[in-house]
């Protein structure tokens, strides 16, 4: 390894040494590492253009529309399990956003269940579960989100 | 290839070859210096709530920030800046990928997931990666008589440069969780000063210790307090301008109070310190 590399050394100080127009066409550094050096280049002028056209597109926003929709009930053995999709429609993050979900029979509040994300982030989606010991098929159920704050 | 071929003295093999292995050892120091960011949870969540605006500061200043560490601490001796440019950008590459493949094995990352939470998160993971990877080019490599000729021969700037970067280094690690806000919260002013005076003494410390070889090397001549100020006082500013922009860019700052910044300046300050004054002996 040492070997090689001083080789290497060696090799690149004739080439300072020899170097007169030469040193413009034959740099040092390997073809392949100039493609990588522009793989890098690409990568990192992409990340700051998204980053810079996000932040003009979207100004402070804060996250005011969040949907919810129940995907499914599952039944088990003592409980019903709701599993929804809570969806973030706005570019602000909202942080420890609570879910509340009741079953209702008329006026009547038979069961409540509720859990907390600790983030959703912009336009971003998250499932979720809340547990019922009685069978949701049976009443009303109504998912809401009830509380977020920012980050 | 077509460069290689007009050098003509060596088949454009070796070149590279010795490149493959470079990559291999920056893929490596990138994933070192980078896996207790890429398994904290505030990295994730802050890469998708900062400020877009910040993030691509972050992003435009690690540009430079690699290209002198190249100049400075680099692998090699580039015969010109443009190869280290071609480093810095390579280091990039490598941070990028290697952040991508982990944060999705993770499941921080995910293909449903929307662009501007994907790009942040692999963004933001990559300005420490990518510093890895450029160390770690020069520190799991041989040293060179070249290079370790160069690291003797420092310029003040270039020295106060490394220390920048050995703050940065050790305060990424810390800066981005909620231990920082949280420790200036519990500590009453008596100990933040005490935490200061230690940093302060810890850094002086280090600094003499590593006796800073060649060109910074203090002559004999040069009293206790001409090293303490010119390196570890400026240093330790240094540290505390680096602190800031860090919480700043991590939104610690946003709505806090000058008192509490100040406190969690100094709090960060502490590990930042130990990384600046300890540049020498790890990076």
């Amino acid at each position: 390894m040492a070997m090689h590399s001083e080789s290497a050394g060696a090799r690149r100080q004739e080439d300072a040494s020899r170097g007169d127009g030469q040193q413009e066409h034959a740099p040092p550094t390997s073809p392949w590492e100039w493609v990588a050096a522009g793989f890098g280049v690409l990568l990192i002028a992409a990340m700051i253009g998204y980053m810079v056209q996000y932040g003009l597109r979207e100004g402070s926003a804060v996250p005011g529309d969040i949907s919810v929709a129940a995907v499914g009930t599952q039944a088990g053995s003592h409980a019903f399990t709701v599993r929804f999709k809570v969806k973030n429609e706005t570019s602000a993050t909202a942080a420890g956003l609570r879910v509340q979900g009741e079953l209702k029979s008329g006026d009547r509040v038979v069961e409540t269940a509720e859990t907390t994300f600790d983030y959703l982030p912009p336009y971003s989606s998250r499932y979720g579960g809340l547990i019922f010991e009685n069978d949701p098929s049976r009443y009303e159920l109504h998912i809401t989100p009830s509380g977020y704050n920012e980050p | 290839m077509t460069a290689g071929d007009a050098a003509g003295e060596k088949p454009s093999y070796e070149d590279n070859r010795s490149f493959l292995v470079g990559l291999a050892r920056a893929f490596a120091g990138a994933l070192i210096f980078s896996l207790p960011m890429l398994m904290t949870m505030e990295m994730w969540w802050i890469g998708f709530y900062m400020s877009p605006w910040r993030l691509a500061l972050l992003l435009t200043l690690m540009i430079p920030l690699l290209v002198g560490l190249s100049v400075v601490s680099g692998f090699k001796v580039n015969a010109s800046l443009r190869d280290d440019v071609a480093d810095a950008f390579v280091a990039i590459a490598v941070a990028v990928v290697m952040s991508t493949v982990i944060l999705f094995i993770f499941k921080v990352l995910t293909v449903d997931m929307p662009a501007r939470e994907i790009v942040g998160k692999i963004a933001l993971q990559s300005f420490p990666a990518a510093i890895g990877a450029m160390l770690a080019r020069d520190q799991l490599g041989e040293k060179t008589p070249e290079s370790t000729q160069r690291q003797a021969s420092m310029t003040y700037g270039q020295e106060l440069f490394l220390m920048g970067v050995g703050a940065l280094f050790l305060g990424f690690n810390v800066a981005p969780t909620e231990e920082m806000v949280l420790l200036s919260y519990m500590m009453d002013p008596w100990r933040e000063i005490a935490l200061l005076v230690l940093s302060l003494v810890l850094m002086h410390g280090f600094v003499y210790a590593v006796e800073f070889p060649g060109g910074s090397k203090p002559r004999p001549g040069v009293g206790f307090w001409s090293l303490f100020l010119r390196f570890t006082v400026v240093g330790y500013v240094l540290v505390l301008a680096i602190c800031l922009f860090l919480l700043w860019t991590f939104g610690r700052t946003d709505g806090t109070g000058v008192a509490e910044i100040l406190s969690a300046t100094v709090v960060l300050g502490f590990p930042c310190a130990i990384g600046a004054a300890s540049a020498r002996l790890i990076l």
